[in-house]
């Protein structure tokens, strides 16, 4: 299985299409930090922990449309010939499903880290500024279920037809303009709206609280993507070996 | 023969590449950049921002484009190892000019399709001011012509090295050059990044486009003489660049093309009449020193000036007779703009000799010229030519010869003689009959003419002036109305006529007007009761008031404008914005302008002030008190504002940007929030209108206004402190 991870992961890290949704999404990140974030999200220092979940929150629908470019892949014409390969070797479907999961995950995670790193970069660059701790777990609450959920109901469309996880794009795109308040999807809506709504510390500045409502809408998406997933593995027919 | 169906099978294969269609998509997109990121004309009209800004940008990114695409075509066949056979089967010449001509037809195919992609989103944004001629024109001139020269520069340099890198390296080295400091007074450098200084949205002139069609004219004759080079250095019989190059030149054709075409663009760019060939900044001693020859000529003369217009070229035929009194001894002098040419020169019958010295001084050329003395006799000049654009303007060029406006000053309509004053000047002056002209700066309208029946007409009028500083014409309608105090004659565009009346434009101007003058007294330029209001083409850059008149410019009442939250609520309060500058800012009482003391505070403040008494307190607290409370508290809020120490560590591009944006809350909202509590410590709106009035009256009386009125004077009128109007 890990072997198949391995050959998986190579596959889909060397293609064309991933090599270049990854320079496209590096752009796009240094073309928000250095247009937008740079003004501070919601008034706050643009190295502020609003500030770096407002970054996410911009560049996570590009990252999860290229997620998603890479998942149809799997449920093309081309693939499903490979499949009988694939079914003919001991692996059951919940473990390829969890096998192209996991290959997608760590492609998820690589665009996130060239991400970070633009943003570590335009930081220490522009501002001076190293102390990154404390931006690691909201960061993680705020992209983890996003992918979560997106690839489990692509996994979930894609077992009817590759088209479908195309539709996916368009609504994650429109999704991105979220009005949706703490349920906000990918959250760059709520971070720009949110610290306006708090008292101001002494610098004038809001503190950076997690939100209870936000944090509950994280675990519901991270629960439902969960959810589909397990249940998409288990309503698979068993693969049947020649 | 051959090349027309090598051409066909060349387009086919074109077409059946997936490059060639991700480039004609990513073309397509390239105008999306003028909305954004990349805005090269100057002064931003509504056609500007939707025609020009976008055009351009899609012109220089697309031809970068179509370059790439050009360079990986031309190294197709040497990567796949195809280049022997193909070479073997089809002539090398034909097969270039076939897939060059080609990938060329694919590009005026995407420029199309570009033109129409984005039609409806600019006929939307431009409303009634929109030009489908015009719109179409700026594709067809500016994009098209610089693709091709894109792509005869990528194809023709890869064709010499052989190299696809090599090849992209000189091209981004000739992309440098266009864009480089070098070429930024160098408008004719500038290959892939045609200027348009400004617009203008009613009176559509296509000065830019003919300047922009001349320099494609140019560089294309550049690029195809080198792309006819890069033929005789195509690789034969396995030999290298040199040995390729002296065999190439057994096609004498070859050779002949390139060095014809070559020249031809080196002659063009030579002889260009567009610019003036002067210096970048404005001479005013010469011109000051000119003017004093004039003052201390004591020879009086009167003058016929009969002028023939040719909208089409842009160009002007003029025969000037001047009645000289008294003869001057020695040389005399005439001035002109540079770009025409005197064609001859009589003096009471007999040929007069004189020297043109090409000494560009603002746009203008000096003769010299010396005449019997023999009093009494007719001075006869005539001459004609393109009109010249003098290069310490641009890229601003408020002159022009078009065929739906004409403008020229001074020396732009007949000669300007040093040593004589005349008394009296006759003019007699043909141009299209769908335009009304005006004279001078008082724009008086010219209203005796002839109809010639060839869809021209001759005006003909006598002034009692030495001197024509200024002639307009332009599709001007002319309203006539009056308000409590003043007889106004409201000049504008023809194609204004529907926003006039949509805005209710008349009644503003009289409400604006009476309340003003009640409120702040009559401004000095106003002579009298009757007022004259010219709407001037926003390619001038700039509005001035005299005796009885005033002008503004076109883009207050462009739909642009009109849609500037900053200024109004909406359209019309945006309108009485605009004429509340007849007081204050503008052709008004000047401000010293501090970052935060600005005459568009003063006119926020008093278009507030007309809404409330319009509209009523809540509506003008809703729309504009709670407007500026609230941006005014996002201001300060600012990360930046509150650590200004982090402005230091931002790119300068950054850092401009927001001194612009604080700028710009400062001036619409600060200031007149700021207003708004000095009104309140004077005690209320009367005590406030009373110090305005009296800093208006003191204004107007002191040297007619040419001291800027600071922050600090206000306050002295006001009897308060920089402290007491602080925000909390």
């Amino acid at each position: 299985m890990v072997k198949i991870f391995g050959y998986e992961l190579k596959r889909l890290l060397t293609s064309g299409l991933f090599i270049a949704m990854l320079v496209v999404n590096a752009v796009f990140a240094w073309y928000v930090l250095t247009t937008d974030i740079i003004e501070g999200v919601a008034y706050t220092a643009p190295f502020s922990v609003w500030s770096c979940c407002g970054y996410f929150g911009k560049t996570l629908p590009l990252s999860m449309i290229t997620v998603l470019l890479l998942q149809a892949g799997y449920y093309g014409k081309q693939q499903k010939r490979v499949d009988i390969l694939i079914g003919a070797s001991p692996l059951t479907y919940a473990q390829s499903l969890l096998i192209r999961t996991a290959v997608l995950g760590v492609c998820f995670l690589i665009i996130c880290l060239i991400e970070s790193i633009l943003g570590v970069v335009f930081c220490a660059a522009f501002f001076g500024y190293y102390g990154f701790g404390a931006f690691i777990l909201p960061t993680l609450l705020e992209i983890i279920p996003c992918f979560v959920f997106t690839i489990a109901v692509g996994h979930l469309v894609g077992r009817f037809h590759q088209g479908l996880i195309y539709v996916l794009l368009p609504i994650i795109f429109i999704s991105s303009f979220g009005a949706a308040g703490a349920f906000d999807f990918f959250g760059g809506t709520f971070f720009s709206a949110y610290p306006m709504t708090l008292p101001l510390n002494p610098d004038g500045e809001p503190d950076f609280v997690i939100n209870s409502l936000w944090l509950t809408a994280r675990l519901i998406y991270l629960a439902a993507g969960t959810a589909i997933l397990i249940v998409n593995s288990a309503l698979s027919p068993k693969v049947k070996r020649a | 023969m051959r090349f027309f169906s090598l051409y066909r099978v060349e387009l086919r294969r074109l077409l059946l590449t997936k490059q060639i269609w991700l480039i004609a998509a990513l073309c397509l997109c390239t105008p999306l950049l003028g909305y954004t990121v990349y805005s090269p004309v100057v002064w931003e009209t509504t056609s500007g921002l939707y025609i020009g800004n976008p055009v351009l940008a899609g012109t220089a990114a697309g031809a970068i484009l179509w370059a790439i695409i050009a360079i990986v075509e031309g190294s197709r066949q040497r990567r796949s190892g195809t280049d022997v056979l193909a070479e073997a089967s089809a002539p090398p010449t034909a097969h270039s000019a076939a897939k060059t001509t080609a990938l060329m037809t694919i590009s005026a195919a995407v420029t199309l399709l570009c033109a129409l992609l984005y039609l409806p989103f600019t006929a939307a944004k431009l409303e009634y001011l929109f030009d489908a001629g015009f719109y179409f024109m700026n594709f067809l001139v500016f994009m098209l012509p610089t693709w091709w020269i894109s792509i005869l520069f990528a194809d023709g340099l890869y064709r010499i090295t052989r190299r696809a890198e090599l090849s992209a390296l000189l091209y981004a080295a000739l992309v440098y050059i266009s864009f480089s400091r070098f070429a930024e007074r160098n408008y004719f450098m500038q290959w892939l990044n045609p200027v348009i200084g400004s617009y203008s949205d009613g009176f559509p002139d296509i000065w830019y486009l003919r300047l922009g069609l001349y320099t494609r004219l140019v560089w294309l004759c550049i690029a195809a003489g080198l792309w006819a080079f890069s033929l005789i250095c195509a690789r034969k019989y396995q030999k290298g660049l040199i040995g390729s190059f002296v065999c190439g030149l057994k096609k004498v054709y070859l050779p002949v093309c390139a060095a014809a075409l070559a020249v031809t663009g080196a002659v063009l760019w030579n002889v260009q009449p567009f610019i003036g060939n002067g210096s970048d900044e404005y001479d005013l001693e010469n011109e000051n020193k000119f003017m004093d020859e004039n003052m201390t000529s004591e020879a009086i003369t009167t003058a016929n000036h009969y002028l023939k217009l040719d909208p089409v070229f842009g160009t002007l035929s003029g025969k000037s007779e001047y009645q000289l009194n008294k003869v001057k001894e020695g040389e005399n002098i005439l001035r002109l703009n540079a770009g025409y040419k005197i064609k001859s020169m009589t003096y009471g019958g007999e040929t007069i000799n004189f020297r043109t010295v090409k000494e560009d001084i603002n746009g203008q050329y000096d003769t010299y010229f010396e005449l019997p003395y023999k009093h009494g006799q007719k001075l006869i000049i005539e001459y004609g030519g393109y009109l010249t654009a003098a290069r310490c303007y641009m890229p601003m060029v408020s002159t022009s010869i078009g065929s739906n406006y004409i403008r020229m000053t001074g020396t732009d309509c007949m000669p300007k003689l040093a040593n004589y004053f005349v008394m009296k000047t006759d003019l007699e002056v043909t141009l299209p009959d769908g335009l009304t002209p005006f004279l001078g700066s008082e724009h008086k309208p010219l209203t005796d003419f002839t109809d010639n029946g060839d869809g021209t007409r001759t005006y003909r009028t006598a002034l009692d002036v030495d001197y024509i500083t200024d002639f307009v014409a332009g599709n001007y309608v002319t309203d006539e109305f009056s308000s409590d105090d003043y007889d106004f004659r409201f000049i504008y565009g023809d194609i204004y006529r529907s926003a006039v009346d949509k805005y209710d434009v008349r009644q503003t101007i009289c409400s604006v007007f009476d309340y003003c003058t009640e409120h702040y007294g009559k401004p000095l330029y106003i002579d009298g009761d009757a007022f004259l209001l010219f709407q001037m083409n926003s390619m001038t850059g700039g509005g001035y008031a005299v005796s009885g008149m005033s002008t503004w410019l076109e883009d207050v009442i462009s739909p642009n404008t009109l849609s500037d939250s900053n200024r109004g609520a909406n359209a019309t309060e945006i309108f009485i914005h605009e004429m509340i500058h007849q007081w204050w800012g503008g052709v008004g009482m000047w401000c010293d302008e501090d970052g935060l003391w600005s005459a568009e505070g003063l006119t926020v403040y008093s278009t507030y002030r007309i809404v409330k008494e319009k509209y009523g307190e809540l509506y003008a607290n809703q729309y504009y008190v709670e407007d500026w409370k609230r941006e005014v508290a996002e201001q300060d809020r600012n990360f930046y504002n509150r650590h200004p120490e982090y402005l230091e560590k931002l790119p300068e591009h950054y850092s401009e940007q927001l001194s612009a944006l604080n700028q710009s809350v400062n001036k619409y909202k600060r200031m007149p929030l700021m207003l708004l509590k000095a009104e309140e410590l004077l005690g209320g709106e009367e005590q406030m209108d009373a110090v305005l009035k009296q800093m208006f009256a003191d204004y107007n009386e002191s040297v007619d206004g040419q001291y800027p009125v600071t922050y600090k004077e206000f306050l002295d009128y006001c009897g308060l402190t920089e402290e007491d109007l602080k925000l909390g």
